[in-house]
This record gives structure tokens, C-alpha cells and sequence, in this order.
């Protein structure tokens, strides 16, 4: 065969226009990357079964000049895009996340919750939330009201699985929104900083239209504010119910920690989609380690080649990252630790003094209690061994 | 000329269970 009548078989490769760019990828993979128009253009015509003769000269007419081909030919297969005959697993996102990706509820059942009736309900939800709290600030949670009980422990053991199921809930609704546009994702757990993150990967949003990727990224936000706006009502209309003040506590909480996108939150990943970025965390990274002259040979070149969009946001998002991950550290020095002492306390009165109820209770909460502290602590020693 | 290749990052959505 002549090198001209050469084909390459793709993987069943996505092509999205973005912006200036073209996103191509393997949503099986999870593996996406983004091109100039004409690579979109070779890659549509190579999975149109064209030859890599007749590709060049049609990327020769979208470019106006002649295309090097072959080279990009090399990256996608590099890339994993060409057909072979290796075993096909998604890359790993998260530091405990299961290899395949969830099937789960067909899209025809789960797209009304994703549709504009729910969206619209979703907004007036937020609507409402805000409207409350701006009318009645004395319904605005404080940490007092996480104690549900007289006794601090006995408020955890309460209120820790019910904070977990509300976990559970708002990552399900990313799944589900997921789901509604045909998408598949995968759970996993992660940390950031010091806190323990439960983790939906949704990287097959990248195959589709960036007006589709907003849905699934503020789903979790959106139900959250639903049952903020039921448990608020509640307040309204029968003050005084037990356990509905920890509930808004535990709402108000989380989607207040949802807006510090330096920790790369849900919203980092709307703040992402707005503004066009390609691989910002990583950029920003480089930037950071450019301003305090820590920047190697290879992080050099990679920063040389990166978006101009991403570097010219990371320029001010590395400072951004800077100073909420400082503020962060501080937080936990100022109020974690010193809530640690005390419960440490509690913990071991409760353990050596207590008998019977009072021993089990206590043994009960101090595992709720730190249980995610080590699980974060768990989770940082297995990234680091896997660095090595 | 040829193609510039750009990997884009995973998108991740996560909750934090407070306690």
C-alpha cells in the first residue's frame, strides 16, 4: 500500500468547537485536549475513513498552507486516540476512585430534573434562600446550632451521618445531570487541604457544547438550595422543630465552602467554563513556582506552550490560590486544632471514666469525629507514595 | 505548519461533609 492511501482508525474521538479552539477527545478515556480548527478538521476527516493523503490536502485548504500530519498523527496516537489493541481504562482523577465509569439511571428518566421547568425551580429556590436570610438574619446559622443535643458529642454522632447523606445527595445530582445529558462519570473520594472531599469525575463534559457543561457542574448547588429552601420554610412556619437549625447549618456551611474556588470547588469548575480556560490548575502552578524562581527546565517549556488564556488568568488566580490556601492553614491552626483539644478531652474522659451508654457514645462520636481527619491523612501519605 | 495539541484538565465536582 502507498503511503498516501495510509488511513489511521480513530477511537470513537469527540469533536466539540470551543471558542477559538476545537476540543477533541476519548470520553472513555477521559482524555481531551484542545486544537486549532484545522485539527479539528483532520481529525473529523480521518474518523470519516479518509486517507492520510486526502486529510493533508483537505487541512491544506482549511489552513491555507501545507500541514504537517503526520506529526499530529504521532501526538494522537501518543495520546491514545488511535485504535490498538491495549486495554482501555479511564485515567485516574482522584487518589481512591474506581477504575470504570457508572452507567446508571437512563437519560429519559433523570433529564426532568435537568430540564427548564427544574431550573427554573432550582433559581427560584436560590431566590428564596437569599430573600429569607436578607429578611430574617437571625435564621443565618452559627456553628450553635450544629448542637442539636445538649451534649457535643451526642450532636455529632446526630448530625455527621446526616451531613454525610446530604454529601451523598449533591453528588448524586451531578450524576444524575450527567446522566441527562448521556454522559458518564465516576465517584471517588480526594481531599483538599485538609478537608475530605467526596468526588464526582464529570471530565466527559468536555464532548459537549460549553453551554451543556454548566448543568451538571451546579447540580449539587441546586439541590442543596432546594432543601435549604425546605428546611428554611420549616423555620418559618413552625420555629422550634428539632434538628432543622443543624440542617441549615450544614447546608449554609458547605455552599459557603463551595464558593472558595481556590480549593478547585464546583464553582472553580463554573469559574472554568466561563472563562474559556484550558488546564488552569496546572498553569497556575507553574506560575506560582516562576514568581518564586522554582521553575525547572521542563516546567519552563510547558508553561511556553500553555493557553494564553490560562496564563493570563493564572497570572491573578496563582495569588488568589496563594493567599486562600495561607488563610486556610490558618484556620485550621486557629480553630481546628484547638477543637481537636477539646474534643481529644472529651474523648478520653469519656473513654477512661465513662460505664456502659456513656462509653459506647462517646467511642461512637470520637470516631465520627476523626474519621475524616484520618482519611485526609490516609489520603496525602498515598499521594505522596504514588509521586515516587 | 503544524497542529498544536493542548490537554485540558479534568473537570471534578466535589462536596466537603462538614463536621
Amino acid at each position: 500500500m502507498s503511503v498516501e492511501a495510509r488511513r489511521v482508525t480513530l477511537r470513537q474521538l469527540t469533536v466539540v468547537p470551543d471558542g477559538d479552539d476545537v476540543l477533541i477527545g476519548d470520553p472513555e478515556r477521559a482524555t481531551f485536549v484542545a486544537v486549532p480548527p484545522v485539527g479539528g478538521v483532520v481529525v473529523r476527516a480521518l474518523l470519516a475513513g479518509r486517507t492520510l493523503a486526502e486529510t493533508a490536502e483537505l487541512a491544506e485548504r482549511e489552513a491555507g498552507q501545507p500541514v504537517d500530519v503526520d506529526a499530529f498523527v504521532q501526538t494522537l496516537t501518543a495520546m491514545g486516540f488511535v485504535v490498538g489493541d491495549e486495554e482501555v481504562a479511564p485515567e485516574r482523577t482522584a487518589t481512591v476512585q474506581h477504575r470504570g465509569w457508572l452507567t446508571g439511571p437512563p437519560t429519559r428518566v433523570v433529564r426532568p430534573l435537568f430540564g427548564r421547568v427544574a431550573w427554573t425551580v432550582y433559581g427560584l429556590a436560590a431566590a428564596f434562600c437569599v430573600t429569607v436570610f436578607a429578611l430574617r438574619p437571625d435564621l443565618f446559622p452559627g456553628p450553635a446550632d450544629a448542637m442539636v443535643l445538649p451534649d457535643a458529642g451526642l450532636s455529632l454522632v446526630v448530625l455527621v451521618p446526616l451531613a454525610f447523606l446530604l454529601v451523598g445527595v449533591h453528588e448524586l445530582w451531578h450524576w444524575f445531570a450527567a446522566r441527562a445529558l448521556g454522559l458518564r462519570s465516576r465517584f471517588g473520594v480526594d481531599r483538599r487541604l485538609y478537608f475530605l472531599v467526596f468526588e464526582t469525575d464529570l471530565s466527559q463534559l468536555w464532548s459537549v457544547p460549553r453551554r451543556a457543561r454548566y448543568g451538571p457542574q451546579l447540580a449539587g448547588l441546586a439541590i442543596d438550595l432546594v432543601l435549604l429552601a425546605v428546611f428554611l420554610s420549616v423555620e418559618l412556619v413552625w420555629p422550634g422543630v428539632w434538628l432543622v437549625p443543624g440542617l441549615v447549618f450544614a447546608v449554609v456551611s458547605t455552599t459557603l465552602w463551595q464558593c472558595m474556588i481556590f480549593l478547585r470547588t464546583d464553582l472553580y469548575g463554573v469559574f472554568v467554563t466561563a472563562t474559556g480556560c484550558r488546564d488552569l490548575w496546572r498553569v497556575k502552578t507553574l506560575l506560582l513556582r516562576q514568581a518564586f524562581g522554582r521553575l525547572d527546565a521542563s516546567g519552563t517549556a510547558e508553561l511556553a506552550a500553555a493557553d494564553p488564556r490560562d496564563v493570563r488568568i493564572g497570572t491573578w488566580f496563582r495569588w488568589l490560590w496563594l493567599a486562600g490556601v495561607a488563610v486556610g492553614l490558618a484556620y485550621f491552626a486557629v480553630f481546628y486544632l484547638p477543637l481537636l483539644h477539646t474534643t481529644a478531652t472529651w474523648t478520653v474522659a469519656g473513654l477512661t471514666t465513662g460505664t456502659g451508654t456513656r462509653f459506647w457514645w462517646t467511642l461512637l462520636g470520637s470516631t465520627l469525629l476523626y474519621l475524616p481527619f484520618v482519611s485526609v491523612t490516609v489520603l496525602a501519605v498515598r499521594e505522596r507514595l504514588s509521586r515516587r | 505548519m503544524t497542529i498544536e495539541v493542548r490537554k485540558v484538565e479534568s473537570v471534578k465536582s466535589t462536596q466537603h461533609p462538614d463536621s
